[in-house]
């Protein structure tokens, strides 16, 4: 019962009176009575459906906000409360013999929420490579800092407390589904079903949640059995020009009928591409299924499929100097055009279903048992060109930019008439600046099969070799989690829950021939052992098939499984006394996985075929805190929490595409944090302040990328990363005049590496150390600061709300302390070797994003016709029009290096690149619901 | 009824994912077609004073069949085309050559513009240089690639001039497809290989050219000039001092030493 209770906190301004009065007479029933108030105007609500789930199922309807249920048997019974335009609420009432239980006062917080949807659909636009993390947390919170931070700071890619994004726990009817390979939340899943997945209890940082320990970063539960999905029909229609051109989202669900059955349906669809970037588009679908049954007054079995399929063409990040040549900050290098036609190379195709299983008994009053079952399957993949022994086909190049040629360049490469001539190429040829695809058909059509290179059966000299492809990189995983857990009551003052998450997780990751370019076939070896070694043995990509020919569809270059099994045994205990609630968690894991190859490398004939030696990590989590409530309005609270988890596998492994090695020193992370809250709530203002501190240790890291200085894919394997997050956290809500409020949160923080990790760098070909001794080199990047996100947050806004439901907002928000993803080897020896020290500065310096200002502004009206409501909700975002603010950036891997004096070679770095916010977008909403 | 409805757009939605967009692939690249109203030689010619010379000749068109390729690593940035007169090396600078400009392939080019350079009294069409070392440099830029070289028709390979004495060796020669029969090898110092590769594991071990005298059956030495670089560089020479052996290559010069550049071991027999 605990368990709604909490749920209830963040919708609820509820006093639960329940406690019994002396008898009068003695009967075996008793009578509930209650007042349902709206959360934001205090006004009553009228004509509120109230549900108790007695046998008999009683339903009445509020009259001037009160309600009144009478003759109910004695027991602990459930109501629900529905109103049109409020989020349903259910809680729990104690009925007593010949008495009446008072819930005094019933807040329904609107289900409007147009803001929170816009938000919602942030989490659909596009996670590309460059650390570019989905939003932290998502939800319909209502603490008055996180109901702005979360749908504000998105906007520049805001990170709760600098945290990554796998600290964020999501839930789904009680099941963990953040990603088992990288911890990553799971939001992505149900892109475009904003309706089905709107039921949400959240705990926010460190507090704890009823279906699990969580992280440092929030617990998110989505309530999508098809009895918590608000009864009705949606629609809504959505134009717009940030992401997506166009969104239709049709929502349905039936509420319990006296059979106890329930059922909803969503689908959706999102299409087109956005206003400033081109290249880039949406082509997505989605689609929800769920029935329940209640099987009788104690038991409901609810099965929940959905499913997410989305073809998403991305952008890429690029430098300054690109930018500046096509004079727009939205540049995208991904794409080009074939035929006449806009075709990207870098293609997302995903469709990743869910199926959940849910069971749920009430023992008894006291005692509650939810048993979960998911499988998450399908497809995941990610396109690009690959190509052999052929010119690098990306536009920007560093070759192909007038950089290459210009002041800067290297002496040996100095020219400015080139310079000059690739200025005018860039700024008059389209198939200068974007992939020339007409020219990768020809060389493919040029390119025969000669018997020369080593006979292939089934060829002859009319075949054509592509020498270009689109291959798509595929993680298809199959993930099956398991819960039980038990929610008692075990006194008036003390509440358990507890229980077992088990996970079974594989993930094939390979690669798949995704389209020949007018070529035939492609031949599977690697280029890069074939340049180095030419041994025909040491090419093969998989020597248990060597030379194997491989067509449209075919599976090549590398295939590995992950295999994975985790356990948690956890418990939360949960103490009040007076003004005082306490709880105390704690999680015994255990995480164990493997490398499973598909391939015999050439390379690593001993070291790639079949399993690895498993990787076994025992974790533990405590957490404790308490909050004092110094009176109804102020309240005091703290949290305190130690964290180890096993590391995540694509951050374990030294090289996993070509072998079975492991980072050596492999161990868990440690994650110590503690919280202290305040938070104010009287008449005329809402406070809430919290400071935090946080330490990270003992991370690994491996950033795999494709090296140009040695032209070859090279890894870099780091571990003994630690991090400190420390800062200040406020948000006010004070309501002045005339239904305006005035809104602010601020998020101060700073988040620093406190350590010099160590890295060893290797390359997919060879384990030849590709940079002289850097096996286990340090990177000094002590006091450097955590990237991806604005470390200074801060939004003001007025927000006005009609009586007539008209709704206006205007919000400036202020973003400072922005950090360039960073390349470790710029902060090692090697690299300022022989450097003066401006150059050292230069190489060295981590940048920082300007300060950037971002005007936004909202409108939105709700009619009401009868039982139906029609609303229209327009959001505009970067109202000035700034094109220049920098969303994010990273630091290119590769260095420069110059020879020139071959006594004293040195190292520079390249130009970093970045992502711009977009300027002025629009996000027009209009939706119907009855 | 309403759940029918909304279970077939749940359908619908389902049915219509996943669906990617498919191309068409642009039709096949029609091969130029151009009048050539300049030879290689009259090209040639324009190179004066022993010093770069900017082609100042709007209208000039030379053309030219392909006869060296990058496929085997010997030759690099660069490719030789021949006409009925002469041939010329043509430092294009992009790499991967193989592809676009095949050998019997027919290529026009606009030389006005680029820049006709020596080297070792070899004459090339390049771009100006800002090297004084060099006296032309890498075409590089695609614009100007796009606009002065153009690939026409593919043809039959050039058939090799067999150069028996190195005494009738003349220009018109330079940068031509010749064969040498029956030329004996001399000697490649201390090698055994046709050049050195680096060792990967070693990164200071640097790749190095490999030179290997041949005396032609007329009389006369030609050396055969191997890159680093070269797929074959490590593969041992099939023969010793002393074997008589057919070489195809490219014929070139580095001052008064004639070279002979191979694009593939493949086109060495040995014959005693």
């Amino acid at each position: 019962m605990k368990a709604r209770l909490l749920f209830f906190f963040f919708f609820l301004f509820t006093t639960l009176n329940a406690l019994a009065q002396e008898p009068v007479t003695q009967k075996e029933t008793g009578d509930v009575k209650g007042k349902v108030v709206a959360r934001t105007t205090r006004q009553p609500v009228d004509g509120a459906k109230i549900t108790i789930n007695t046998p008999q199922n009683i339903v009445v309807y509020t009259t001037e906000g009160t309600f009144e249920l009478n003759d109910i048997p004695a027991g602990q019974w459930e109501i629900s409360i529905e109103a049109a335009d409020y989020m349903p609420v259910r809680l729990p009432v104690k009925v007593t013999k010949s008495a009446t239980t008072e819930i005094q006062l019933v807040t329904l917080a609107p289900d409007i929420t147009p803001v929170a949807d816009f938000a919602i659909d942030e989490f659909d636009s596009d996670i590309d490579d460059a650390g570019q993390d989905l939003p932290v947390t998502l939800s319909a919170t209502q603490d008055v800092f996180e109901s702005i931070a979360n749908y504000k700071f998105g906007i520049l890619r805001f990170r709760n407390r600098g945290y990554d994004n796998n600290t964020a726990k999501v839930y789904m009817n009680g099941i963990y589904l953040n990603d088992a390979q990288s911890g990553y939340s799971p939001w992505s899943l149900w892109g475009g079903l904003n309706d089905a997945v709107r039921n949400q209890e959240n705990s926010s940082a460190l507090a704890v949640s009823d279906y699990g320990v969580g992280s440092i970063n929030g617990v998110t539960q989505i309530n999508a059995t098809a009895s918590q999905i608000r009864k009705g029909l949606r629609m809504s229609a959505v134009n717009a020009s940030g992401q997506y051109l166009f969104r239709g989202m049709i929502t349905y669900a039936s509420g319990e009928n006296e059979n106890g059955w329930s059922y909803a349906f969503s689908g959706s669809t999102r299409q087109g591409g956005n206003f400033w970037v081109k290249g880039v588009d949406y082509n997505a679908w989605a689609y929800f299924g769920s029935v329940e049954k209640r099987l009788n007054r104690n038991s409901r079995l609810a099965l929940t499929f959905f499913g997410s399929p989305a073809i998403l063409s991305t952008q890429a990040a690029a430098t300054q100097e690109a930018f500046d040549l096509v004079n727009s900050n939205y540049y995208n290098p991904n794409w080009g055009y074939q035929n006449g036609e806009v075709r990207n190379a870098r293609v997302r195709n995903n469709h990743e279903p869910v199926l959940l299983l849910n069971y749920s008994l009430d023992i008894n009053p006291k005692n509650k048992l939810h048993i979960g079952l998911s499988y998450r399957f399908g497809r995941n993949g990610y396109s690009a060109l690959n190509w052999y022994d052929a010119q690098d086909p990306r536009p920007d190049y560093y070759r192909y930019l007038p950089s290459y040629f210009g002041d800067a360049a290297t002496p040996a490469n100095q020219d400015m008439e080139k310079a000059a001539w690739l200025t005018e190429s860039w700024k008059s040829d389209w198939n200068t600046r974007q992939i020339n695809w007409d020219a990768l058909y020809d060389v493919n059509r040029r390119s025969f099969y000669d018997p020369a290179d080593g006979v292939l059966p089934g060829l002859s000299l009319i075949n054509r070799r592509s020498k270009y492809i689109v291959e798509e990189r595929r993680t298809d995983q199959q993930d099956v989690n398991f819960k039980i857990q038990l929610l008692s009551i075990l006194s008036d003052r003390l509440n358990f829950s507890g229980g077992l998450d088990y996970r079974w997780n594989q993930t094939e990751y390979f690669k798949v021939i995704k389209d020949l370019l007018g070529g035939d076939y492609w031949l599977d070896i690697d280029q890069f052992a074939e340049r180095d070694f030419g041994d025909s043995q040491i090419i093969q990509n998989d020597l248990n098939h060597p030379n194997r020919v491989v067509y449209k569809g075919d599976k090549y270059g590398y295939d590995y499984y992950s295999r994975l099994q985790s356990e948690r045994l956890w418990t939360i205990l949960k103490y009040n006394v007076g003004q005082w609630e306490t709880y105390g968690a704690l999680e015994g894991g255990h995480t164990n996985f493997w490398r499973d190859g598909q391939y015999r490398k050439g390379l690593f004939p001993d070291n790639s075929y079949g399993k690895s030696a498993p990787q076994d990590f025992w974790t533990y989590s405590a957490k404790i805190g308490a909050t004092f409530k110094l009176s109804g309005s102020h309240r005091l609270w703290a949290n305190l929490a130690y964290i180890t988890e096993a590391p995540y596998f694509q951050r374990a492994m030294v090289s996993p595409r070509t072998r079975n090695d492991f980072i050596p020193g492999l161990t868990t992370e440690k994650t110590a944090s503690a919280d202290l809250n305040y938070a104010l709530q009287l008449p005329w203002i809402k406070l809430r302040v919290s400071g935090y501190y946080t330490t990270i240790k003992d991370q690994v890291d491996v950033i795999s990328f494709y090296d140009d200085l040695n032209r070859t894919f090279s890894n870099f394997a780091m571990r003994d990363i630690d991090q400190m997050h420390t800062g200040l956290e406020a948000g006010v809500e004070v309501p002045l005049l005339f239904n305006i409020t005035l809104k602010g949160a601020l998020s101060y923080g700073y988040y620093i590496y406190t350590s010099d990790p160590n890295v060893t760098i290797t390359a997919d070909n060879g384990s030849r150390l590709i940079y002289d001794n850097m096996e286990n080199t340090t990177i000094y990047w002590k006091n450097y600061k955590i990237s991806g996100t604005p470390q200074t947050a801060l939004n003001i806004g007025l927000d006005y709300r009609s009586p007539k439901n008209l709704f206006l907002g205007v919000d400036l928000g202020y973003y400072a302390a922005n950090y360039i993803s960073m390349n470790p080897l710029r902060r090692t020896d090697a690299s300022i070797k022989g450097l003066n020290e401006d150059q050292i500065r230069a190489t060295t310096r981590q940048e920082m994003f300007p300060d950037a200002f971002i005007l936004n502004a909202n409108i939105g009206k709700i009619w009401y016709i009868g039982k139906y409501m029609i609303g229209v909700n327009l959001d505009m975002r970067n109202i000035l029009n700034n094109t220049h603010i920098k969303s994010g950036g990273y630091e290119q891997m590769r260095l420069t290096r110059d020879n020139s004096n071959p006594d004293n070679i040195t190292y520079s770095p390249f130009d970093s690149k970045y992502y711009y916010l977009l300027g002025t977008t629009y996000y027009l909403n209009v939706y119907f619901r009855f | 009824m309403k759940s029918i409805l909304l279970s077939s757009i749940t359908l619908l939605a389902f049915l219509f994912a996943g669906c990617e967009k498919q191309y068409d692939a642009p039709a096949e690249q029609m091969p130029v077609v151009m009048q050539a109203n300049m030879t290689i030689k009259e090209l040639k010619a324009l190179y004066r004073n022993a010093a770069p010379t900017i082609v100042n000749n709007p209208g000039a068109v030379v053309a030219g069949k392909v006869i060296s390729t990058d496929r085997y690593g010997n030759f690099y940035r660069t490719f030789y085309i021949q006409d009925e007169t002469a041939g010329i090396e043509i430092k294009i600078g992009t790499r991967t050559l193989y592809s676009t400009y095949t050998i019997g392939q027919e290529i026009y080019i606009k030389p006005h513009h680029l820049c006709l350079g020596d080297y070792g009294q070899m004459i090339s069409l390049g771009f100006t240089s800002t090297n004084p070392k060099y006296q032309n440099s890498w075409i590089d830029v695609p614009m100007v690639i796009n606009n002065s070289i153009f690939t026409g028709e593919m043809k039959a390979p050039v058939a090799p001039v067999e150069i028996s004495n190195t005494a009738s060796i003349t220009a018109d020669h330079m940068g031509t497809w010749v064969i040498l029969k029956n030329a004996t090898y001399k000697s490649g110092g201390s090698l055994t290989t046709w050049a050195k590769k680096n060792d990967p594991n070693i990164s200071e071990d640097e790749a190095a050219y490999g030179e290997h005298v041949f005396t032609l059956s007329g009389g006369g030495d030609i050396t055969v000039r191997t890159s680093g670089y070269a797929k074959f560089a490590d593969t041992p020479l099939p023969f010793a001092a002393g074997a008589k052996v057919n070489l195809k290559g490219v014929l070139t010069r580095f001052n008064n030493t004639f070279q002979l550049v191979l694009n593939t071991d493949k086109d060495v027999e040995v014959v005693q």
